[in-house]
């Protein structure tokens, strides 16, 4: 007899229940994943209502698309964030790079010099803005992997990527992040404490 | 180059299973301890959310409204379809 009991069984009979028009289970999947998949794409945009229609064009996408969705290796929250990620190419939404111009971030300021870092210690608002700097695939790996939790495999469904190339994109991301916050002020944060689960 | 990826994506899974600390990953790799202390360190201040990336009040739920209406519209057209 499968086991039910699990999270994932659980939304694989979530899923089903959507397929079969069940407007409840459709609902529960969107509790589910709707600030995830927003997390994911503000970092696709340049702005939050960008962000608030990519968002509500995913899931509009994916109520009328659920009927054919088959999980066959594909989980549905890959599924979903590929239907993001593929609107906002389609859309002319994503950037590439430099979202806020040559200028640097959204507020006028380029990424912090290391004494300001110093001074400031690490501050994730800093880390994150330099995300935004990152090429595509590097900065979706780095929202996917450690903002959303994803795992390698999950990952590699959304991008349409081998899990290696993945791992790969994952390292060349976190050394260009360290070479644009200029390694030494990082090391303010607790190793020690570094556990990195995280509640969505 | 292709080992201290290996090594990052090892620490990295061990980490995520609470398997272990992130000094003591660090530490089966001698050879890449600095690089990889660094990267570790990136990531542990990665795992906090910007606000940026928080919908404001109310969206989320607005839009479940909106999601929910469309669920029952597209119903309603099959029911009718058929």
């Amino acid at each position: 007899m499968a086991d039910t009991g699990t999270p994932a069984a659980m939304e694989i009979v979530l899923v089903e229940r959507a397929k079969a028009g069940d407007r409840q289970a459709f609902g529960e999947l969107y509790d589910r994943y709707a600030a995830l998949t927003y997390r994911y794409v503000s970092f696709m945009v340049s702005d939050r209502q960008g962000a608030e229609d990519l968002t509500a064009q995913t899931f509009l996408q994916a109520l009328q698309a659920i009927g054919r969705y088959e999980e066959r290796g594909i989980p549905f929250r890959a599924w979903l964030l590929r239907i993001a990620r593929n609107l906002a190419i389609n859309n002319g939404r994503f950037h590439r790079n430099h979202p806020c111009g040559n200028n640097g971030s959204e507020d006028g300021r380029s990424i912090p010099s290391p004494e300001l870092l110093c001074e400031a210690k690490l501050r994730e608002e800093e880390v994150w803005r330099a995300v935004r700097h990152l090429k595509g695939d590097q900065r979706q790996v780095i929202i996917l992997r450690f903002l959303d939790g994803l795992s390698y495999s999950d990952v590699s469904q959304v991008l349409g990527k081998s899990i290696g190339a993945v791992r790969v994109i994952q390292y060349r991301a976190l050394s260009a992040l360290r070479r644009a916050l200029e390694d030494g002020d990082l090391g303010h944060t607790d190793l020690g404490s570094g556990r990195l689960s995280r509640s969505a | 180059m292709a080992t201290l990826i290996l090594a990052l994506a090892d620490c990295l899974e061990a980490l995520e299973r609470n398997s272990g600390s992130l000094e003591a990953c660090v530490a089966k790799y001698p050879d890449y301890q600095e690089e990889l202390s660094a990267l570790l360190r990136l990531v542990v201040a990665l795992k906090r959310a910007p606000a940026e990336a928080e919908p404001r009040d109310g969206f989320l739920n607005d839009l479940r409204s909106k999601v929910m209406e469309e669920s029952k519209r597209i119903s309603v057209k099959g029911d009718e379809a058929e």
